[in-house]
This record gives C-alpha cells, sequence and structure tokens, in this order.
C-alpha cells in the first residue's frame, strides 16, 4: 500500500503539516511541546525515505526503470507559437519562439534523490531531537520547531523537483529558511544581519541560477529534466551548454559556500547550533552539490564546465582549510571545515566521470553524519559552557563531559580520515576518482594540480581539526565564568544523537565502501548514465597506494597538531610567527580578507550609488519638473505688463497691429 | 453576467450618493459595497471561462447619432480581468484601513472612495475610447481631493502636482487617441458610404490589424499615448510625483494609488500601443525597453537610500512597475501574461504594504525606519503578515511575485535570445541580464528595512542573550496593541491571494491566456517580421554556421512563413 508515489509525497508532507500545525498552535496550545509533531514528522518522513531506499533497490534488482514520477498539480502552462512542434523541438535544440512553458508541481524518486532524501531526514531527525534538549526554555520554542519542519520540507522538495523551476521554488525556499533560522535570535544584531547576509548572497547565486534556467530554457525550450538531458545529449560541445553550466555552478557556489561566495557560511554561526548542524550537514549546503550532481548530463558535455566545477572546489578546499587552521571559534573552524569538505565535493564533482560523481555523493553521505555530529558536539559543549566558544577559553573538559568528548574524538577521526572510520574511504575515493582523471582524459594537467592540492587538503584537515580537539578536550581545565554550576555533560536527549550520529560517522563509510551498494545503487539513476565504470568496476591498482599515502599524511597531521598544541602556547606562536613569514597566519587569521573586500568592492560602492540616484531624484529630475510647472507662471509674469488696463496703449497696440498687416498684405 | 459587471461598475457610484449618516453608517455601507463589488467580481472571474468568446459584455446603449458613433460599450477580457478583480479586493482593504484612521468628514471621504472605485473600475471594462478617456480622467479628480484633504503636511502640493503632472500627460493622450479614431475614419480602403467615426475599442483594434497606420504616424501617436501613459505608470524619469503623492495621500489612496491607479498606465500600454500600433511598439522596443530597465535599476538604488519607509515602497513601486513595463514591451506570450499578473501582483504585495505602513503609522505616529526598531516581539502578528507582504515583494518563489515575475523574465530572455538573432541583439542580451540586478537590489533594501523595522533591537529592551533574556523589559511604547481583528481581516485576503497565485498561478495566466495573446499578435508578428529580415541580412554568417543551424533556420522560416 505504501508505493514509492505515495512514499515520495509523505516525506516532504508529513513536515509541512508538522510545521503549520506547529505553527498554528505553538504558542497557545503546544507551548513546550512544541516539538512533538515536527519531531514526529521528520522521523517518520525518515522512515519513508527509507522504505522509499528499499523499495527503489527492490526495483533496481528486477531491473525495472529507476525513476518514478507523481504529478501533483500544473504550476503553470503559457502556449509558445507553434505547439504541436513544441516536443519535437524539445529534442532538437533551437529557436526557442515557439515552445510551451510547461510547469508541473511534479515529483521524481530515482537513485539520486532516494539516497539524498534518506540522508536529509535521517540526520534532520537526530539534529531535531537534539533541539529538544538544546532549545528547551527558549522563547521562540515553537517557532524554531515551526522553522525546522519547513526547513526540511523544503529540502526534500528540491531534491526530488522534476523541473528546474520547482528546483528553482525550493532552492530560494530553503533560502528563507535559512534566513529565518539564522536570524532565529534576531534581537541580537549580529544574527539578523547574518541572516540577511545569507539571504543576500544566496540571492546572488540564485541570480545565476535562475539565468542558467532561462538559457536552458531558450536553448532547449524545455526546463524538465529528462527533456533537457535528452536534448543536451543531442547539442554536445554548444557553447550554450558550457554557459549554462557555469550559471548553473554560481548558483550552486551561491548555496554550497564554495569561493567566492561562501562568506555566508561562516556568519551563519550566529545562529543555534542545531540550525549550523542542520545546514552544514544535511540541508541547504549540500543543494548545490545535488544540483551539479543531478545537472551531471549537462556537464558531462563540457570540459570547460568540468574544469571550473573542480577548480572551484579545488580551490575552496585549499581556502577554508587554511582559514580553519587559525580560527579560535570552535564553530568558525567548522564552518570553514564544511567549506572545505564542501570542495571536495565539488571537486570529485568536476571530473565528470561517474567514478568522481559517486565519490562526491559518498562523501556528502559521510561528511553528514561526522559534521553534523561535530557540530551538535560543539553545541554541547556551548551549552554546558554558558555560550562560550572560543577554544581559547576553554581546555581540559574531556573529563567533565565523557560522552561529548568521545563522540567529538569519533567525529574528529572520521573527519581526519583515519582507517577504518568513514571520512577515509569517502575521501579516498575523490582523490582517486581525481587520479584516476588525470591519468585518462582532457585537462590532465589541471587535475593533476589539484590531485596535489587535495593531498595536502588532507593535511590541513587533520591539522585544524585535532587542534581544537586538543585544546578544548585536553590539557589544563578552563571553564569560563558564565558556565556557572552547569558545566557538566549535556542531558541525554542531547548526548543520545550524538551517539547514533558517532555510530554512523564510523560505521557508514566502511559498510558501503566494503559492500559497493552505495555506488552500485547510485549509478542506477539515469541523470549519471554514461559517465564511465563505476568504483567496483576499475581495476584496484593504485588503490593502496592513495590509501597508505593519506593514512600517513593524515598521522603526521594528527602528531603535529598533538606535537604544538598539547606542548603550551609558546609552540603554537612560534609557528604562527613562521607562518607570518610570507604572510599566510595574517591572511589565514584575516581570512583572506573577504569581507573587507566585498564591502569595499560591492556594497560601499552601491550604497553610494543608491544616495547618488537618491541625490538626483530630488535635485535634478524632480527639479527639471518643477521648472516646467513654474514655466506657465514665468511666461504668465513676462506678459502681465500688457495687460496694464490703460485703454490708451490698447488701442495703440490694435493700431501696430492693423499697420503690421496692412503691411504685410501689401508686401 | 452582463447584468453583474453593470452593477458591479455602478454600486459605487450609486452608492456615493445614496449613502448618508454618521461615520459609522458611512464606513459600514461602503464596506457593505464594496463587498458586494467583490464578490461580483469573484463570481465573473471564476465563471469567466464560461463565456463563448472570453469576455462578459454590455453593449446597448448609445449616446450620438450616426456619425458619431460612441457607445456605451462595457466588456471583461483577460485582460481587464484581474485587474478589475484586483480593484475589488482593494477597495476593500482600503476602507478597512480608513476604519479608525478617517475622523474628519467621514461622510464626504468614503463618497470620493467610492466614486473613485467605479472611476478605477470603468477605467478597466470600457470598450469605446470617449468611455475610457471619461473613466480614466474621472479617476483623477476624487484622488486629488482624497490626497488633498485627508493628506499629511504637504497635501496641497502633492495633490497639485499629481494632479497636473498626470492631467498634463493625459491631455496627449487623448489626441493621440483621437487621431487613431480619425486615422480610422479616412481609411480610404473603406467605402464612404460605410463610413461612421466609430469609437469602440475592439472595431478599432480589429480595423488597424487589417490596415495598420502609416509606420511613422504610428510613431507620433504612440508617442502622444506614451507622454499620459507612461506617467501614469509611471516609466524612468516621469516618476517623481509618485513618491510625494504616496507620502502624502491617506493611508487608503495610497493603496489604490500603487494598487490600482499604476496599472491604468499599463493597461492603457497594452490596451492601445502594442494592441493597435504594432510596427511603433517594434520599432521604439530597445527604447522603451531601457527605459524599464532604468526604471528596475534606478528605483531599486533610490529605495535603497530611503529613510521613510512609505518612500522606500514608492520607489519599490518604481521598480516593480519597471519589471512590468518591461515584461509588456518585450512582447512575446510569456514575458506579457507574466507582465500582467505581475501588475496584480504588485497591487497584493504594495498595496499590503501601504496598509502595514498606515497601520505602523497609527501606532507610533513616524514612518521613519530609525524610529520604528525591533517591533518583532511587540507586534508578533503584523510582524508576520509585513513578513509575507515583504517576501511577496521580492519574489520569493511559491508566493505571487515569483509566479508573475518568473514567466516575465523567462519571456524577456526569449525575446533576447531569439534566433536568427535580431540586429540588436547585444541590446535586449544586456538589458535582460542587467534587469536581473533588480531582483538582487529588491531583496537587499526590502529586507534591509524589514530588519530594521522589525528586527533589530530597541534600547533597554532585552539582553544580549537575545530571547532568553528578555521578560521584564520596558520601553515608552510598551502599551502598543498588536492587529486587531479589523486589521487581519484587511489583510488576510492579500495573503490569500499571494498564496494562491504563488502556488497555482496556471488558473490566473489561464483566463488572460487567449486575451493576450490575441491582444499582442500584430506587435509580435511585427517583431518577428523585422527580425527575419535582420536574419536575412546576415546570411553570409548563417552559410559559415554548422548545417544543424542551418537546418533549423530552413525549418522555422517555413513556420513562421504564411
Amino acid at each position: 500500500m505504501l508505493d514509492i508515489k505515495t512514499l515520495l509525497i509523505l516525506i516532504p508532507a508529513l513536515p509541512l503539516v508538522a510545521a503549520v500545525l506547529t505553527a498554528a498552535l505553538g504558542a497557545p496550545i503546544l507551548r513546550t511541546r512544541s516539538h512533538l509533531p515536527v519531531v514526529a514528522a521528520i522521523a517518520l518522513s525518515s522512515v519513508a525515505s527509507l522504505l522509499l531506499l528499499a523499495r527503489m533497490q527492490e526495483q533496481a534488482g528486477q531491473g525495472r526503470g529507476g525513476q518514478e514520477t507523481v504529478s501533483l498539480w500544473r504550476w503553470a502552462d503559457v502556449a509558445g507559437d507553434g505547439q504541436n512542434a513544441a516536443r519535437q523541438e524539445a529534442l532538437s535544440p533551437g529557436h526557442s519562439l515557439s515552445r510551451d512553458f510547461r510547469v508541473d508541481v511534479a515529483l521524481e524518486a530515482d537513485s539520486l534523490t532516494a539516497a539524498m532524501l534518506a540522508i536529509v531526514t535521517c540526520i534532520s531527525t537526530l539534529v531535531a531531537i537534539y533541539s529538544i534538549g538544546y532549545m528547551r526554555g527558549d522563547l521562540g520554542y515553537w517557532r524554531f520547531f515551526s522553522y525546522i519542519g519547513l526547513f526540511v520540507f523544503s529540502m526534500t522538495m528540491l531534491v526530488s523537483a522534476t523541473n528546474l523551476v520547482l528546483l528553482y521554488v525550493f532552492w530560494e525556499a530553503v533560502g528563507l529558511c535559512s534566513y529565518l533560522l539564522i536570524g532565529f535570535w534576531y534581537e541580537r544584531p549580529a544574527a539578523a544581519d547574518a541572516g540577511k547576509k545569507a539571504f543576500l548572497v544566496n540571492r546572488i547565486g540564485d541570480v545565476g541560477l535562475a539565468l542558467g534556467i532561462f538559457l536552458i530554457w531558450t536553448t532547449y525550450g524545455t526546463v524538465d529534466f529528462r527533456e533537457v538531458f535528452a536534448a543536451a545529449g543531442n547539442s554536445a560541445g554548444d557553447w550554450r551548454t558550457t554557459v549554462i553550466c557555469l550559471l548553473l555552478l554560481a548558483g550552486a557556489c551561491g548555496k554550497s559556500a564554495q569561493v567566492p561566495l561562501h562568506v555566508w557560511l561562516p556568519d551563519a554561526m550566529e545562529g543555534p547550533t542545531p540550525v549550523s548542524a542542520l545546514i552544514h550537514a544535511a540541508t541547504m549546503v549540500t543543494a548545490g552539490v545535488y544540483l551539479i550532481a543531478r545537472c551531471m548530463p549537462l556537464f558531462a558535455t563540457s570540459v570547460t564546465a568540468q574544469c571550473a566545477v573542480a577548480t572551484v572546489g579545488g580551490v575552496t578546499a585549499l581556502l577554508g582549510g587554511i582559514i580553519a587552521v587559525t580560527q579560535t571559534d570552535l564553530k568558525r573552524i567548522l564552518a570553514y571545515s564544511t567549506i572545505s569538505h564542501l570542495g571536495y565535493m565539488f571537486l570529485a564533482l568536476g571530473t565528470g566521470t561517474l567514478l568522481g560523481v559517486t565519490a562526491g555523493m559518498f562523501h556528502l553521505l559521510t561528511h553528514a553524519f561526522f559534521k553534523a555530529l561535530l557540530f551538535l558536539a560543539a553545541g554541547s559543549v556551548m551549552h554546558a559552557m554558558g555560550g562560550v566558544i572560543d577554544i581559547r577559553r576553554l581546555g581540559g573538559l574531556r573529563r567533565r563531559m565523557p560522552v561529548t568528548h568521545w563522540t567529538f574524538l569519533v567525529g574528529c577521526l572520521a573527519i581526519a580520515g583515519v582507517w577504518p572510520l568513514s571520512g577515509f574511504w569517502s575521501k579516498d575515493a575523490i582523490v582517486l576518482a581525481v587520479q584516476q582523471r588525470y591519468g585518462s582524459g582532457a585537462a590532465s594537467t589541471l587535475f593533476e594540480a589539484l590531485f596535489v592540492t587535495a593531498t595536502f587538503g588532507v593535511l590541513l584537515i587533520d591539522f585544524y581539526m585535532f587542534r581544537p580537539y586538543f585544546l578544548v578536550f585536553w590539557g589544563k581545565e578552563r571553564i569560563p565564568a558564565v558556565a556557572g554550576g552547569h558545566a557538566q555533560e549535556s542531558p541525554r536527549v542531547m548526548t543520545a544523537p550524538l551517539i547514533a550520529l558517532a555510530l554512523g560517522a564510523a560505521g557508514v563509510g566502511a559498510y558501503f565502501a566494503w559492500t559497493g551498494s552505495f555506488a552500485r545503487f547510485l549509478a542506477g539513476s539515469p541523470s549519471l548514465a554514461g559517465l564511465g565504470p563505476a568504483m567496483g568496476e576499475l581495476p584496484r591498482s593504485g588503490h593502496e597506494s592513495i590509501a597508505l599515502l593519506s593514512t600517513a599524511i593524515t598521522l603526521v597531521g594528527i602528531v603535529l597538531a598533538a606535537f604544538i598544541y598539547l606542548g603550551g602556547p609558546q609552540r603554537a606562536a612560534r609557528l604562527a610567527r613562521a607562518m607570518n613569514v610570507i604572510g599566510l597566519y595574517s591572511l589565514s587569521y584575516g581570512k583572506f580578507f573577504f569581507d573587507p573586500l566585498y564591502h569595499a568592492l560591492v556594497v560601499w560602492p552601491l550604497l553610494g550609488a543608491a544616495r547618488l540616484a537618491a541625490w538626483f531624484d530630488r535635485r535634478v529630475i524632480d527639479g527639471l519638473v518643477d521648472l516646467f510647472g513654474w514655466l506657465p507662471a514665468l511666461v504668465g509674469a513676462a506678459l502681465r505688463p500688457v495687460q496694464g488696463g490703460l485703454v490708451q496703449f490698447y488701442a495703440l497696440a490694435m493700431m501696430l497691429g492693423l499697420l503690421a498687416m496692412l503691411g504685410l498684405l501689401l508686401m | 453576467m452582463a447584468q453583474t459587471l453593470l452593477i458591479a461598475l455602478f454600486l459605487p457610484l450609486a452608492g456615493a450618493l445614496l449613502l448618508r449618516g454618521n461615520r459609522d453608517w458611512m464606513r459600514l455601507g461602503s464596506l457593505l459595497v464594496a463587498v458586494v463589488v467583490l464578490i461580483a467580481a469573484i463570481v465573473m472571474a471564476v465563471r469567466y471561462k464560461e463565456c463563448p468568446e472570453g469576455g462578459f459584455a454590455y453593449n446597448d446603449f448609445t449616446w450620438a447619432g450616426s456619425l458619431l458613433d460612441v457607445h456605451f460599450h462595457i466588456a471583461l477580457d483577460g485582460l481587464s480581468l484581474w485587474l478589475f478583480a484586483l480593484t475589488a479586493l482593494l477597495m476593500v482593504v482600503a476602507v478597512l484601513v480608513s476604519w479608525e484612521a478617517i475622523a474628519e468628514r467621514t461622510s464626504l471621504y468614503y463618497r470620493l472612495l467610492l466614486i473613485l472605485e467605479t472611476g478605477m473600475l470603468g477605467v478597466f471594462v470600457a470598450r469605446d475610447i470617449i468611455l475610457f478617456y471619461v473613466f480614466f480622467e474621472f479617476t483623477l479628480v476624487p484622488l486629488f481631493f482624497l490626497i488633498g484633504i485627508w493628506g499629511g503636511p504637504e497635501r496641497r502640493r502633492a495633490a497639485a502636482k499629481f494632479f497636473l503632472f498626470t492631467f498634463a500627460g493625459s491631455v496627449l493622450t487623448l489626441l493621440g487617441l483621437l487621431s487613431i479614431v480619425l486615422w480610422n475614419y479616412y481609411e480610404p480602403s473603406v467605402d464612404p458610404a460605410l463610413r461612421s467615426l466609430t469609437f469602440s475599442i475592439p472595431d478599432l483594434t480589429e480595423a488597424l490589424r487589417n490596415h495598420p497606420m502609416d509606420p511613422t504616424l504610428q510613431i507620433w501617436v504612440f508617442l502622444a499615448l506614451f507622454a499620459g501613459f507612461a506617467i501614469k505608470v509611471p516609466l524612468w524619469p516621469l516618476h517623481t510625483w509618485l513618491p510625494l503623492a504616496h507620502v502624502e495621500a491617506p493611508t487608503a489612496g495610497s493603496v489604490i494609488l500603487a494598487g490600482v491607479l499604476l496599472k491604468v498606465g499599463a493597461y492603457g500600454f497594452a490596451r492601445f500601443n502594442v494592441a493597435m500600433l504594432p510596427q511603433a511598439t517594434a520599432a521604439l522596443m530597445p527604447w522603451l525597453l531601457w527605459l524599464s530597465l532604468a526604471g528596475i535599476i534606478y528605483g531599486a538604488l533610490v529605495a535603497l537610500a530611503q529613510t521613510d519607509i512609505k518612500r522606500l515602497v514608492a520607489y519599490s513601486s518604481v521598480s516593480h512597475l519597471g519589471f512590468c513595463m518591461l515584461g509588456l514591451f518585450a512582447v512575446n506570450r510569456l514575458s506579457v501574461q507574466g507582465s500582467v499578473l505581475q501588475m496584480v501582483n504588485h497591487g497584493l504585495s504594495t498595496g499590503g504594504l501601504f496598509a502595514v505602513v498606515g497601520m505602523l503609522y497609527e501606532r507610533f505616529h513616524t514612518r521613519q525606519i530609525a524610529e520604528l526598531i525591533g517591533l518583532a516581539r511587540r507586534l508578533p502578528r503584523l510582524c508576520f503578515f509585513a513578513m509575507v507582504l515583504v517576501l511577496s515583494s521580492i519574489a520569493l518563489p511559491g508566493l505571487n511575485g515569483f509566479a508573475g515575475e518568473f514567466p516575465l523574465l523567462l519571456g524577456v530572455f526569449q525575446r533576447a535570445w531569439a534566433e536568427p538573432a535580431p540586429a540588436n541583439w547585444l541590446q535586449l542580451r544586456v538589458i535582460a541580464v542587467l534587469s536581473m540586478s533588480g531582483v538582487i537590489l529588491g531583496a537587499w533594501y526590502m529586507l534591509w528595512m524589514y530588519q530594521r523595522v522589525f528586527f533589530a533591537k530597541r534600547k533597554g529592551e532585552g539582553k544580549a542573550e537575545g530571547e532568553r533574556g528578555v521578560g521584564k523589559a520596558a520601553g515608552r511604547n510598551t502599551i502598543v496593541r498588536d492587529m486587531s481583528v479589523r486589521e487581519m481581516l484587511c489583510l488576510s485576503p492579500l495573503l490569500v491571494m499571494i498564496f494562491w497565485i504563488g502556488l497555482q498561478p496556471s488558473f490566473f495566466l489561464d483566463r488572460m491566456a487567449p486575451t493576450l495573446n490575441d491582444l499582442i499578435k500584430p506587435a509580435m508578428e511585427a517583431v518577428e517580421r523585422q527580425r527575419m529580415n535582420d536574419g536575412r541580412s546576415r546570411k553570409s554568417e548563417v552559410r559559415n554556421a554548422s548545417s544543424g543551424e542551418r537546418l533549423r533556420i530552413s525549418s522555422f522560416e517555413r513556420r513562421t512563413s504564411p
């Protein structure tokens, strides 16, 4: 009775209903029980996603088609000129004045969607449960859960949309939810600003995506994924496809916080910590990765676009890692770490091979677990320490908060990629995919450079993750005064999700890498057909050497961090001084000065232009208008003396006029 | 159904003449009238598709004899339908926002409001040029008095400027309209014996389709019509009456002005310029698009620099109407349908925002953003309503603004990226891409305003901890009450429409599509002809193109050639 179509509707519908219910009843009735509907709905929705996953696997096993679509209603249908020609035209891209603009509100499940749904809802469930404890006592308790429901709804709709317009709808809806959640404590100026910044930076990316959709429409005459991909297959090598891909990439950069649009993500820390976990691990930032994975048939036709994606990913991975090394706010370290890991995912997608895409998605999966874990553990620290998150003010917490400590350690090991935790497998897969790419295919020099970058990035990851770990949990016990009496382990409702996530972060990677089922399952998506051999089908030569290399680097990184940060502050200071010889420390600490740069180059000039325009409007344009208004009065004033009322003057004028007329007639 | 239309049109006028009594009776009576008209409009909108010709018409009253064929002809078609309904809806809002705010000379006030309603409804349904012009001018007078009597401190200057500015333009418009009539009368192809001086808009549209005007003359007539309509819209740089009038007008006046009267100009462009003067529309297209673009960006930039919330919303109107005109002048199906839908959307969101500004003003007696700070906690309901309106205004997907803006921009892009490219392709593409900046700037100023007014924290209220610490906060104005039932009733219909249009625009687009497609057909063909000529003159380039490209172009020519 619960077939794929029903499940597909239920998954987004449950959180939506719960969100509306909470919004309506939260303040007057539910109050401190406001979490009930939303947590229950998201949990049910995650069960439904897992069921969906199972059904999809079943179907794939029976060799039936990998897609199921369910249409809800027609959003818009604007007839083009040649209505009958529309379908044929879709297959042969050309000029565009003859197509129907038809958009259905329809959902579609293939293996890519099913995987995303499962990741999103499962992580969200754990985060929502954790929030029960974290947000307890907040005045906006019901508001928070209502937003969370809306967020999960938007994200699940985003990954199951069948066409680009619907995707865009939820693309922006996710942005709105992040705006609401980041600015949740709206009375803090920093939070409200961060929310607005997130929305605006995202909107810049969104404009890129919108332009991409417009260009897709004018090129292919359709916005339906399937039709676009079918048409794209026929138009390989067209410059338009490359431009479309670059525009989609711009959109993905905004949502997935890639350089140069990454600036909103670190500020997003102003929101409640569970929100950070949700944004970083499951929803929001993965949307960009999903978009590119979904549009792989387009990217596959353009090497330029692939190189752009990979370069953006590589640069972001490196930059995020370098910045994370020197930050002092634990959540910001994690934020830059997210940026850098998303960079890895983009790098993998940029290879344009099935190997790369599955590696990227695999990393998305494992990252969701360990990043959610790390954020929630950080939140647990913050909760106990009275809101303090500066790693310089904390220390030696491992005895007071054993569960948080152990789960955080698991998260660190997983993110660092220590065998056999999940990060090891997915990062390995990415590095392998990049290596394979430069071995065969175009732009091999670029990918060789990116391979080196990715390998070096691994060192940074270990270092920047173990630095806060050692500082916060080891050394002398330092507890800020604001923590007061409640510097102790968090309640069970918060630690239980931590443990669940820790188990996931430890296990999923090994399970899927050994069985290979994740990659096999994903490869069944029609979006990823024809991209080359899958992970399991490759010769395993070279794999071991990469695994050994990255393990060696990992160990070096951890030992280095331990050496520097367990040994006392002077070692760290010495390192900072050494690094600053080439200015690297300042650059990293200043986050490469993106924010002041944008302020100087974009924000202030625009505000200046706005002032100028306002002045121009008031003085020049309105001045001219008033001048016109005065014109009749001026003319009147000039002519007024003529009407003097002197009869003799009128008689004289009359005579002169008659004479002049006569003169004219005679001549 | 035609009787319903007739009743809906004249009921407000009858109400204005018959209603009497004290303030309570006047406002109750006006509300009743407005609601009845709204119900009539809803009935007509729902049953619109049943009508075989796609419109309700009433046409059996002639004013003059055989020479001057002036008819009382009113009809609803796809272009007027939603603007008519919008007017009816916003009038209910206007009466409700005036409920408490207007205390002096209420009898006169509500009568003027009702007269204004008949005038506005009449503009959208008139199918005779004289009738149209009468209604067109008719709207000016009541609004002039509404601003001049119940307005802010500078109301006299604002009213005078508003009246003179728009009146000056509309004189030229009359000239243009009459020259269309006369040109048709002296058309040589018509048998002199059968000649009649027709003023019927459908007849003229049809006639001009069969024997279009001389292209040069078209441009002059276009410019004459332009003078009046562009001021009404307002197109940049003829907009400066708008902020002044908005700021000084009473709340209901602003709601009506932004919601309906600006659309009268856009409606006139669609009904006359685009439908009757296709060659001129095609020839002037780049200029018109540049003007629209200037309005979009300029309006948004000036809005960004405003400190008065009402001025900010007023300038946002300039920007939004720029989008509407961009879509209309790009003449293709998507953009024009998006444009008309966007006119309705703008009426809903901006009308609602002006109502919110009015509600804030009633409570705090200021419109300065800097003085209205951190209201979210004290006015949570108003905060919610304002948020939906703001999000609608910045075209958040799922709400109505997106449903209009997306097809609109898609159509503009389609026009700019048409193949074979017209000679001015670069211009068109630059315009299309630059117009997207309005989307970003729009989000910026609106969110900036919203954040300041609702989110920021008042000094001395709460602690740095945010919500956790607030409790015994006390400010000077803490007793301010949240929205009353009446105020929620006032904004709720707008919210319903905002969500409905956003979730299912097809319901609205389907009803306007046949009329609009027919209306813009000549202009579209004119643009296409121009484009194909450009394409042919660049044949050499085509020859160099790949074989696939050539195939497509030839198939296109096959399809478009008669």
